[in-house]
């Protein structure tokens, strides 16, 4: 087990720069979610880590270790990818061993660590298959056991979900969550999908265009983003968006829009913002109130567009003023398309940005 | 495989409505392939039939016709005491001169296909792609241009006309088709896997030997029958480079029908054409099957 240090790190394949100037520190034990869309340099830069891609510059540290030019064997690292990569010739406890027999173990002790990964990942009566039969969810779970086995200082994971289906998505997703909280290492996780970071991650970085966007605890990333990007990748169904000025009221800033003018008053600006300021205001589903007690004096009259129930909530899509914007209800709610409703948004809890640097207010 | 069990169901299903039998476009395709089995087939049937006549039955001229009591010492003889100008020992030393040179060479003209493929596919260095379409184009340049510059060389490096230098031209030879079935082939195994070998340690030759290697058996025994039957059948290299000691097979055949003392011995002849062609003619017998399949996944995953 041991930290990661990425110190302004520049990766350039062919003439492209893929990575610029990037940092990041990985605690000891820690299991860091990299999340973004494809073509956003995650799957280069952990493949830089485990020394597949050459470094322009900057330097990559494990442990107190430089392995910036080290050969990918001398890293210490297990390594998981996406479409398995299990030898095709060899059978589970062979493929699972064959580090080991590289690296000219002991035969006992390679039983033995075989065994042990074997029991934590219930591969016991596979050992003796080869990966083509195999199911999916299996020749994954060998792929993780194959790096189980190596003892590394820290696990790479490189979309290791994605070619499975759903409900196995989400089995794996548990073991490899336990799998964390059993042996305590540090693990680095490249994936696209907002589901696993937000469900393993002690920290999500989220990329875009080779560069970090923001680092932080699950719970920071979603209800504190740092900008407009971040804020619309994470979240199901997206931030509503709503874009307007700030304007001032008795109490402080207001939010005037053209669906809906609000007071800011409980919201945590960092800074005071200045009247006139073009921003967007983002609010989550859950944080749009909706109600059926609608009057002709109400402010906010809306119609519903469409609900998608989803057992234990629904999504209400409702129109206002030609703006359509989702809110989270719970399974009880009665409504159809057609409904008027009223509606209101959790406003300490939503976020503001600038409408030009697209940064958080 | 799946994909193959699919579309077999596929083709269950489709062929339920019961299709008429014949058709004229049928009858047409077993025309054709009537045809040009007939074309293939009758030139091996005169052979076969004429190596069992007498030199009576021969010199009768009936083409087509049985020989009354087939004649089967035409072939011992053939093997073992037609004479080659002075020497009366058959063709047997050139059988084994064949032998003796096409296992080595269809070894390691195979070996070093598929390691130069490897290297090429996955050990991406400089100049790579470059030396790979250099020996592309030696592939597109007739052979018989070489010949000369090649003798030149041998001669200069003193072995020329020995066992080393015939060996040696069937695996320069073999090199530009062979690497280019296994670089296919590596092509589109999935570079994770040879990442997944590295970060396990593996290095060049362990990730070559056992893993890369043992995953190409398809391509290995494709690569194989080739090399076998193209090395057994040559003649013009033998010829040139073997020296009279080596001359493979091919050439003691074409020595035993071209010698000539008095009268044209066919039936001879053609007993030691069919011995000489019996290896090839067993290694398609036996394994055609891979060799389409072979060819067929080199050729469409290029």
């Amino acid at each position: 087990m041991a930290s990661v240090n990425i110190e302004s790190l520049d990766i350039v394949l062919g003439n492209v720069p893929i990575l610029k100037d990037m940092s990041l520190s990985i605690a000891d034990g820690e299991f860091l979610v990299l999340l973004g869309p494809s073509g956003c340099g995650k799957s280069t830069l952990l493949h830089t880590l485990a020394g597949f891609n050459d470094v322009a510059s900057g330097s990559i540290r494990i442990g107190d270790r430089d392995v910036t030019w080290a050969d990918p064997k001398d890293r210490e690292i297990g390594m998981v990818f996406q479409s398995y990569a299990l030898y095709p010739t060899m059978n589970v406890e062979r493929n699972m061993s064959f580090g080991l027999r590289v690296a000219g173990v002991a035969n006992d002790e390679i039983e033995k660590r075989v065994a042990r990964a074997a029991a934590m990942l219930h591969l016991g009566e596979l050992l003796k298959r080869r990966p083509a039969q195999l199911s999916g969810g299996q020749r994954q779970r060998v792929a993780i056991g194959r790096a189980l086995v190596r003892d590394a200082k820290v696990y790479l994971f490189d979309e290791p979900l994605s070619n499975l289906d759903a409900k196995l998505r989400a089995e794996l997703r548990r073991e490899l969550k336990q799998l964390h909280l059993t042996l305590g290492a540090t693990m680095i996780y490249v994936t696209h999908d907002q589901v696993e970071a937000m469900t393993l991650a002690d920290r999500i970085a989220v990329m875009k265009n080779g560069e970090i966007q923001q680092v932080g605890t699950p719970d920071e990333i979603y209800m504190r983003p740092i900008n407009l990007f971040v804020a619309g990748f994470l979240g199901s169904p997206t931030m509503n968006i709503l874009r307007g000025k700030i304007g001032r009221g008795g109490a402080g800033p207001r939010f005037e829009g053209a669906v809906l003018a609000t007071d800011l008053a409980g919201y945590p600006f960092r800074e005071a913002p200045a009247e006139g300021r073009e921003v967007v205001l983002g609010v989550r589903p859950e944080q749009v109130r909706i109600s059926r007690e609608v009057s002709a004096a109400t402010p906010n009259a809306a119609k519903v567009a469409i609900v998608e129930p989803l057992g234990p909530q629904k999504i209400v899509w409702f129109e206002c003023q030609g703006v359509l914007l989702s809110s989270i209800v719970d399974d009880q709610w009665v409504g159809a398309p057609g409904d008027a409703v009223a509606f209101g948004f959790d406003l300490p809890r939503a976020s503001v940005f600038d409408a030009k640097s697209e940064a958080r207010l | 495989m799946n994909t193959n069990t699919n579309v077999a169901n596929q083709a269950m299903r489709a062929a339920r409505p019961r299709r008429a039998l014949v058709t004229p476009a049928r009858i047409g395709i077993y025309a054709f392939l009537l045809v040009s089995s007939a074309f293939f087939l009758l030139p091996l049937y005169v052979m076969v039939v004429t190596s069992l006549k007498t030199s009576d039955e021969v010199r009768k001229a009936v083409l087509f016709a049985w020989p009354a009591v087939p004649q089967f010492s035409n072939w011992v003889e053939a093997w073992s005491s037609a004479c080659i100008a002075l020497a009366c020992e058959g063709i047997q030393g050139g059988f084994w001169n064949s032998v003796r040179l096409v296992i080595p060479a269809t070894v390691l003209s195979v070996f070093l296909g598929a390691l130069n493929g490897y290297a090429l596919s996955f050990w991406r260095s400089k100049w790579g792609d470059f030396l790979f379409a250099i020996m592309l184009l030696g592939a597109f340049v007739p052979f018989q241009v070489m010949i000369y510059p090649l003798v030149a060389w041998f001669r200069l490096g003193g072995f020329y006309n020995t066992y080393w230098a015939i060996l040696l031209v069937h695996c320069i030879f073999g090199m530009p088709v062979l690497t280019l079935l296994f670089r296919n082939y590596y092509v589109a195994v999935p570079t994770e896997l040879f990442k997944a070998a590295r970060i396990d340690g593996g290095g060049f030759w362990r990730i070559f030997f056992q893993l890369m290697l043992p995953m190409a058996t398809p391509m290995l025994i494709v690569a194989t029958i080739l090399q076998l039957t193209g090395i057994w059948n040559d003649y013009l290299f033998g010829l040139i480079f073997a020296g009279k000691d080596n001359h493979p097979m091919t050439v003691q055949l074409n020595n035993l029908v071209n010698t000539t003392f008095g009268e044209r011995r066919y039936h001879i002849d053609m007993a030691a054409t069919i011995l000489t062609s019996l290896v090839p003619l067993l290694v398609y017998f036996f394994s055609g099957r891979w060799f389409v399949r072979g060819i067929a996944a080199g050729a469409v995953k290029g």
